[in-house]
């Protein structure tokens, strides 16, 4: 049975706020398979940090459903619920904010493995540089704070912490908007390379086309918590068919 | 390499700050920029580079403490030419908004919250002119009107919150423009915007240009793309540095190093999945 | 800031030694010595029964400080706890808690004090859980406000997603990030707590003579203002910079460059 289903299905995902009044996301669908790149493109305003929340478990949907092959993860409870947990990354968009300011790099990163439940240093520690290793940092960075490193290096710092234990999907949300150019195409290589080994799917939540359209396998316009357009990239921005998705295109390439 | 006569003339701008041992720290080390009647031009670098202090040294808009040495000289047709690094507090009155106008990114800071926009924008006409209250009130509609804003009584009336962000930026517009001056400074006036309002924007930007008669546009950016596709000339800056400068006729080719490595940045440049050469 | 700094701890030191070397010497009554001015024998003069009032002072900071600190303690964990449960919970229980913080504030605390301590009677325990009872409303809407902010970050969202519960995300993260609000808050509370044991000793109902305090020396002196004006002005001085020298602290703690000594551009 579990040929049948796809590594992560949204259903007519629906969310509003202000008692109903305000629908911020209605009847969002996809699928998304293992291995790929989903780009959700969409302005301030679109639905998408809804979406990315609905998508990580930190908000419940007013209406449909999110399935991990076939689970809705609302319904794990204990031990189940944090084996998804694992599963399930994200990395954000504030370099310096999704890092807690106080922490150094090693227990951020640690903190991870500690909330799983491990406990042995020499294992935790062994985890931590690996991690490290993959973003490309040294380990002097072990002992630094979020206020003792650039924006790019806080990012990556992100990325290991996503990737401490080992997940098989990273929600990205907006991970290089607040980065300089260079600083973005660093961290774009970077997550293209972790894909390519580690197989691992993202979801990449932009408002930036030169982004997804860098990185994505497909990509799924939002606009005013509406789905307006969707399909494989080439597609998409080759022959965009959705006046919104041309005006995106026209203004930004 | 400029087209028609030359407005601005920027020559060895050195703009400091004090270092934290009370030595001076350099953040604009020597830049040389000229900007052309009817020109657009661009001045594109990394966070830190100092574009924004390049624009903002012009008018003497800098934080205080911020010492600034060179020369800019503004030579407007049928106008003595004015040296503006180091000019006296009533010569940068009288070139702030009438000669040289801003407009900056977030256009809801640069509105006062509890003013009607209207009033704003008759606010800007009435510091550079001695007419009466309903001649400005006027002036200002029809400021509002040239943004191309869709209902200019409307927006006349209205407070900075309950327009739309796009909206917000075109009444900023229209109180830069409306004393008429011959060059705008655009500090990433898009940046905050939707591709709605990006593009209208863009699109004033460049019209006006047409329209005014002898508009120059100095536009700070982040976005390669952005510059490539509106200017004239790009400047590269690099650490307070002009790396290079980049034209139209040559297509925007970068030759050193750091303009390329930066141009190459762009993932619109590469196929898409493919690694980018930084 | 230095001086500040030493005076406190100045004051640490005295409120733990001198009851252990100047306990006696604090209540040995010399008539022959009643209201000497300061001199060379008795560095601030003497009391109306010719005790050393530099000895009386020392060992009276113990009384003083130590209501300050155990009320200033009490008032920074309820504080913390109303606070931080109000920021996390939301909904009913924030309103609810919100509105204790109110009513707490509609009482004129010193006069709620002054009631407590009629019923009860003074005792130094007693006075230092009520300063520390209506105290630490301050410290809850602290917490609480910075709670709510810190809970929108996105390292506290990235936290949820590896699974921790409110409790880790509030001892591992929120709690310490709030904390330097809340010791600035701690530091100003224990000055006014200073204040607040003086005015009721003063007033004869906080610490009970012949144990000393700065609040009851200052009362003793105020009956003999004309002819021994030491037996004010040193306690009323001691007081006054503590009081200052805790502010100073606190002022210099809230900057926020001794938070982030390397803060970014």
């Amino acid at each position: 049975m579990s040929v049948a289903w796809p590594f992560l299905e949204a259903r007519e995902l629906s969310r509003s706020y202000v008692r109903g009044r305000v629908r911020v996301l209605s009847g969002v669908s996809f699928r998304l398979e293992r291995g790929r790149t989903l780009g959700i493109l969409g302005e301030s305003g679109s639905g998408k940090s809804t979406l990315v929340r609905l998508l990580l478990g930190l908000l419940e949907p007013h209406a449909g459903k999110v399935l991990y092959e076939g689970v809705d993860p609302s319904e794990l409870r204990g031990r189940e619920r944090r084996a998804w947990r694992r599963r399930v990354q994200a990395v954000f968009q504030d370099p310096a904010g999704s890092l807690d300011p106080r922490l150094s790099v090693e227990s951020s990163l640690a903190e991870p493995l500690r909330v799983q439940g491990w406990r042995d240093r020499r294992v935790i520690r062994e985890r931590v540089e690996e991690a490290l290793d993959a973003v490309e940092l040294t380990r002097a960075y072990l002992s630094r704070r979020p206020h003792q490193m650039s924006g790019g290096e806080c990012q990556r710092v992100a990325i290991a912490r996503a990737l401490v234990l080992q997940p098989e999907l990273i929600v990205l949300d907006e991970p290089v908007s607040s980065l300089d150019l260079v600083v973005q195409a660093q961290v774009l290589n970077l997550l293209l390379r972790l894909q390519l080994d580690k197989g691992l799917s993202y979801i990449l939540v932009s408002h930036d086309l030169k982004v997804i359209r860098h990185l994505a396998h497909d990509v799924l316009v939002l606009r005013a918590g509406q789905v307006c357009e969707a399909g494989p990239c080439e597609q998409v921005f080759g022959q965009p068919t959705h006046p919104y998705t041309r005006l995106l295109i026209e203004t930004s390439l | 390499m400029i087209a028609g006569r030359p407005l601005l003339q920027v020559r060895g701008l050195r703009v400091h700050v004090p270092g934290p041992d009370g030595r001076r720290v350099d953040k604009v080390a020597g830049i040389d920029l000229e900007v052309g009647e009817n020109e657009f031009v661009s001045i594109v670098g990394e966070s830190g580079s100092g574009k924004t202090l390049t624009v903002m040294s012009l008018c003497a808009l800098t934080p205080p403490g911020v010492g600034i040495t060179g020369s800019a000289v503004l030579s407007e047709a049928g106008r003595e030419p004015t040296e503006l690094i180091g000019a006296g507090p009533e010569v940068l009155r009288s070139v702030r908004g009438a000669r040289i106008a801003y407009v900056f990114q977030d256009p809801l800071d640069a509105l006062d919250p509890v003013r009607r926009c209207g009033l704003q924008v008759a606010d800007a006409y009435a510091a550079h002119s001695r007419k009466s209250r309903a001649d400005a009130a006027a002036a200002a509609l029809r400021a509002l009107k040239r943004t191309g804003l869709p209902d200019p009584h409307r927006v006349y009336e209205a407070y900075p919150h309950e327009l739309s962000g796009g909206m917000r930026q075109r009444v900023a517009l229209a109180a830069a423009l409306i004393a008429g001056p011959r060059l705008l400074v655009a500090d990433e006036p898009t940046t905050a915007l939707d591709a709605q309002s990006r593009s209208q924007v863009l699109s004033l930007l460049d019209g006006l240009r047409a329209d005014v008669g002898g508009l120059s546009v100095l536009l700070v950016t982040h976005d390669i793309t952005l510059a490539r596709k509106h200017s004239n000339r790009i400047y590269v800056l690099n650490s307070g540095r002009v790396e290079e400068v980049l034209g139209h006729e040559g297509g925007f080719k970068p030759v050193s190093a750091y303009a390329r490595r930066l141009f190459s940045a762009d993932p619109s440049a590469h196929a898409p999945r493919t690694r980018i050469p930084v | 800031m230095r001086g500040a700094v030493a005076w406190l701890i100045g004051v640490v030191l005295a409120a733990i030694v001198a009851p252990l070397g100047l306990g006696e010497v604090a209540q040995r009554i010399d008539l022959q010595a009643a209201l000497l001015p300061p001199g060379p024998g008795h560095w601030l003069g003497t009391d109306g029964l010719g005790r050393d009032l530099l000895a009386r002072l020392l060992v009276g900071t113990t009384a003083s400080l130590g209501v300050a600190v155990l009320s200033t303690a009490v008032a920074t964990i309820v504080g913390v706890l109303i606070g931080a449960t109000a920021g996390l919970a939301g909904g009913r229980v924030e309103r609810a808690l919100l509105g204790l913080i109110d009513l707490t504030l509609c009482f004129p605390a010193f006069f709620l004090i002054l009631a407590v301590v009629a019923m009860l009677g003074p005792g130094l325990t007693q006075i230092a859980v009520i300063i520390g009872l209506v105290g630490w409303t301050q410290t809850a809407r602290l917490v609480r406000a910075e709670i709510l902010s810190l809970k929108e970050r996105d390292f506290v969202a990235a936290a949820r997603v590896l699974g921790a519960g409110w409790w880790r995300i509030c001892r591992v993260h929120l709690l310490p990030n709030a904390s330097g609000p809340v010791i600035v808050s701690a530091v100003l509370g224990l000055s006014s707590a200073l204040l607040v044991e003086g005015g009721l000793s003063f007033l004869g109902i906080g610490v009970q003579p012949p144990v000393p305090s700065w609040g009851n020396l200052l009362m003793d002196g105020r009956s003999c203002l004309g002819v021994a004006w030491w037996m004010t002005l040193f306690p009323g001085l001691m007081i006054f910079l503590t009081v200052l020298s805790a502010n100073v602290v606190a002022e210099r703690i809230s900057e926020p460059s001794s938070i982030a000594p390397e803060g970014r551009r």
